[in-house]
């Protein structure tokens, strides 16, 4: 999908633990924390129905303590009986995690805790304690894949021209805060620099999938690797390698520089608060060819015509093809900027 | 009963195009006529025919007791019916509740496939308990599948009523078996009563050409994001793998995480830059159906193909099938991409190499997707029908197109092949030998050690290959670049490579 402006219902998905979340009609700002909870460590399991001598579907009305809460070591979490109670009682200080089907509760220590932040703005639609869906209105890009964790910040234009790589050297701390625009390639040595400085996220054409190994690991692929450790965040909208960025995409992002923005990794998009008139949007997108060697992708310029025959490339395969200016491109290799892919 | 002849094409899915055929599909005969077109996959016009495609992707939580059998026994499930596994916990795998429930939770699963057993479903409740715990809030939650006798069903009612959930006897038993793969080809087909899954297509056509051949046929199938091996008798035996993600187009990156970088570049047959390959890689997975213009870009594709097959063998190893049930077949067909190489020798190196055939083999090879749709067609007629390969009894001879007899040589010493018929060939034959002979027609081949056999020599005569199983490559560039080219140059399988 190229740039538009409208309503987006954004996803936010909570990992387990939560303690506190947004709830549904909450109006929120991207940035502002929609969802908190705790990392636990080994669970205890406390007899509970059983031991106190009900049902399980009965243990409602004896527990004294809601699942999620945080005890102190001791805490009653249900009792039973008048005159000779028995009581399932916390061996530890930290969140009752969990109620099995059996009745026993699983008690952990918490031994971290998590924070979500909202890439949207907008009103919470809905919220459980698997996600948190915020509904509102940006414009957006999306590009093909995106690593490291969700990114808020006002957007920065790193290069001057859309085939421009980004320089390691125009990174400082300066754009600490800030999501930078790359041109056609990010270097891992300028992912890793701008973590460093504190750059909020990165969006560029591409970047080199070696440098992403050695930034994400070797088990990085192609679909992206949303995660919420401290890692750099870098959207990548057209390929791996080298891909200039074209005109049509990069002249919005300059219009909307100094805007707040955020990149939400899991869908692999941008988004942009600003008023719907602030960027001037092309009627036509331009296609995008990939290299014969499948080494890169770049935006297809020029006069084009779809040849009456079959070619035969120098591999031997035969297809449908386009001649461009840079000679027959096979049509499965031309793509609209926004088809998925 | 549909009326004969309701489904006039039949359409093979490809990545984001498809090839349609027009189709006559009959329970008394069925064929395919011409093919009518290439094109992109319109997801707004309902497919006017049958449509054999992958189905929605499913992906798995596998949560299984502490039991090797069982074990086994569901991943071999999981694999005959193209489910990927997202997850696995273990009854033993020392995680904490915790750890478990979070990489549930993170992994988002389609299903849960639970495996209980039959004695101890106590161990598997621990794992039931951490997906309630992370799934329960989920929209839209995993659905459940719970193999296992009936106690231990019962055993973890409880624990999964909050889910939607299916019982399915003992993986370990054939009923058991067959019933989880119904189940979740069952998922992955959805509410679209004319499609095939293209799984299902491979095994009713690895059972078409066992009949129409009289003996034992593999089906060797690399698409996209799907790497299949169906072995097939002609008494009715099918064994199945089918590798989903693993494949040579969306699926390239997943085998270069799976296998590594240098497992894929040492099948390329010239000096390949590492990052640079592996952007290549990247680029190829997020483009659908692209087309190698570069000779570059299509030893990619065929190193991808190498590498896919070789993780489909393993992973049936990993359930108990023994590759070697799929290396036995003395027809082996190819079919997909690997049946779409420029070259019919580049389709026969990578048989040769990847699968290594154990037994003299005839190798054939798919013509734009024909054998896949009359597989498409049998299955379709098996489900509507029960009977499937009578309507197409003989039809796949006229639609495969023969490549050549593989010929295996496993010893550590020179051995004597003789080839008599379609070819006069009777000399000793050295360890690591590996070439073509010009032949034509039905050739017997004998070689010293006990191993003989017939075989249909095609355009590309007899192939001898004495390199071993398993084929050892050397580890460094500088030897194993003019090795492998070598071996393309024998088969004249790459332009550059035979300059």
């Amino acid at each position: 999908m190229s740039w538009r402006h409208g309503r987006w219902q954004v996803e936010h998905a909570l990992p387990v633990g939560v303690s506190e979340r947004a709830h549904a009609g909450d109006r929120v700002r991207a940035g502002d924390i929609i969802g908190s909870g705790t990392v636990v460590g080994s669970v205890v399991a406390v007899p509970g129905a059983r031991h106190l001598g009900v049902h399980a579907t009965d243990l409602d009305a004896v527990t004294r303590i809601r699942v999620g809460a945080e005890v102190d070591k001791g805490a009653v979490l249900a009792r039973s009986g008048r005159r000779f109670a028995r009581a399932a009682v916390a061996p530890l200080e930290g969140r009752v995690v969990h109620r099995t089907a059996e009745g026993d509760f699983l008690v952990a220590p918490v031994v971290d805790r998590w924070t979500v932040r909202s890439t949207m703005d907008g009103e919470v639609v809905r919220s459980d304690d698997a996600a948190v869906v915020v509904r509102g209105t940006a414009w957006s890009l999306a590009g093909i894949a995106a690593y490291g964790p969700d990114a808020i910040g006002e957007l920065a234009l790193g290069v001057d021209a859309p085939g421009d790589a980004l320089a390691p050297s125009r990174i400082d701390v300066r754009l600490r805060d800030r999501i930078v625009v790359g041109g056609s390639r990010i270097a891992a040595e300028a992912i890793t620099r701008a973590h460093a400085c504190g750059v909020s996220g990165l969006v560029a054409g591409a970047a080199p999938a070696g440098g992403l190994r050695v930034v994400y690991g070797d088990d990085v692929t192609a679909a992206g690797l949303p995660s919420r450790e401290d890692r750099p965040t870098l959207l990548c909208l057209v390929g791996f390698g080298a891909a200039a960025l074209p005109r049509e995409i990069f002249l919005p992002l300059v219009d909307l520089a100094g805007s707040r923005a955020s990149i939400h990794t899991a869908t692999a998009r941008l988004f942009v608060f600003t008023e719907p008139d602030a960027a001037r949007i092309p009627a036509a997108m331009p296609a995008l060819v990939l290299a014969g060697d499948f080494g890169g992708v770049r935006p297809l310029e020029g006069e084009t015509e779809l040849l009456p025959e079959d070619v035969r490339f120098p591999s031997e395969l035969e297809s449908a093809a386009l001649m461009t200016r840079d000679g027959a491109v096979p049509l499965p290799n031309v793509l609209p900027f926004d088809a998925p892919r | 009963m549909i009326a004969p002849e309701t489904f006039s094409t039949i359409d093979v899915a490809h990545e984001a195009r498809i090839r349609r055929w027009s189709a006559t599909v009959n329970p008394a005969r069925s064929d395919i006529g011409q093919r009518i077109a290439v094109g992109p996959a319109d997801e707004s016009e309902p497919p006017p025919g049958l449509h054999v495609a992958g189905g929605v992707p499913l992906r798995v939580a596998l949560l299984t007791i502490n039991d090797a059998r069982v074990e086994h026994a569901g991943r071999g499930a999981l694999l005959a019916s193209a489910a990927e596994i997202i997850v696995e916990l273990r009854s033993d795998d020392g995680r904490s509740f915790g750890e478990r429930a979070s990489a549930l939770r993170d992994a988002r699963p389609d299903l849960a496939f639970v495996l209980a057993g039959d004695h101890n479903a106590d161990s598997v409740v621990e794992l039931c308990e951490a997906l309630r715990y992370a799934c329960s809030d989920v929209h839209p939650q995993p659905r459940v599948i719970v193999s296992g006798d009936a106690k231990s069903a019962q055993r973890l009612d409880r624990v999964l009523s909050s889910f939607s959930r299916e019982i399915v006897p003992d993986a370990r038993h054939e009923d058991g078996r067959a019933a989880a793969v119904d189940r979740l080809r069952a998922f992955r087909r959805g509410t679209n009563v004319a499609l095939v899954l293209r799984d299902e297509a491979l095994e009713s056509l690895a059972l078409a050409v066992a009949r129409d051949a009289g003996v034992a046929a593999a089906v060797v199938d690399v698409s996209g994001s799907s790497t299949s091996l169906v072995h097939a008798d002609p008494g009715g035996a099918i064994v199945a793998a089918h590798l989903v993600p693993l494949g040579s187009g969306r699926g390239a990156d997943r085998v270069v995480a799976r296998a590594g970088l240098d497992r894929v570049r040492r099948w390329i047959p010239r000096p390949v830059d590492a990052p640079g390959l592996l952007e290549r890689v990247f680029n190829r997975a997020r483009w659908p159906d692209a087309i190698a213009v570069d000779p570059l870009a299509l030893t990619l594709e065929i190193a991808l193909a190498h590498e896919a097959i070789a993780h489909a063998l393993a992973d049936a190893g990993a359930t108990g099938t023994l590759p070697e049930r799929f290396r036995s077949a003395p027809v082996v067909v190819l079919t997909g991409r690997l049946a779409e190489l420029p070259r019919a020798a580049q389709s026969l190196l990578v048989a040769a190499n990847a699968l290594r055939p154990a037994v003299i083999a005839t190798v054939f090879r798919d013509r734009d997707d024909a054998l896949v749709s009359l597989g498409g067609i049998a299955a379709a007629l098996k489900m509507r029908y029960g009977h499937d390969l009578e309507a197409i009894a003989g039809r796949t001879e006229t639609h495969r197109a023969l490549l050549g007899v593989v010929v295996p040589v496993n010893a550590s010493r020179p051995a004597t092949v003789r080839v008599t018929g379609g070819a006069t060939f009777a000399e000793q034959v050295a360890p690591g030998g590996f070439f073509a002979l010009a032949a034509s027609g039905a050739v017997q081949v004998i070689v010293s050690g006990g191993l003989r056999g017939r075989g249909i020599a095609g355009p590309l005569g007899v192939l001898i290959d004495a390199r071993g199983t398993p084929l050892v490559l050397p580890p460094r560039d500088a030897e194993r670049v003019p090795a492998v080219a070598r071996w393309f140059a024998a088969l004249d399988a790459l332009a550059d490579a035979a300059a």
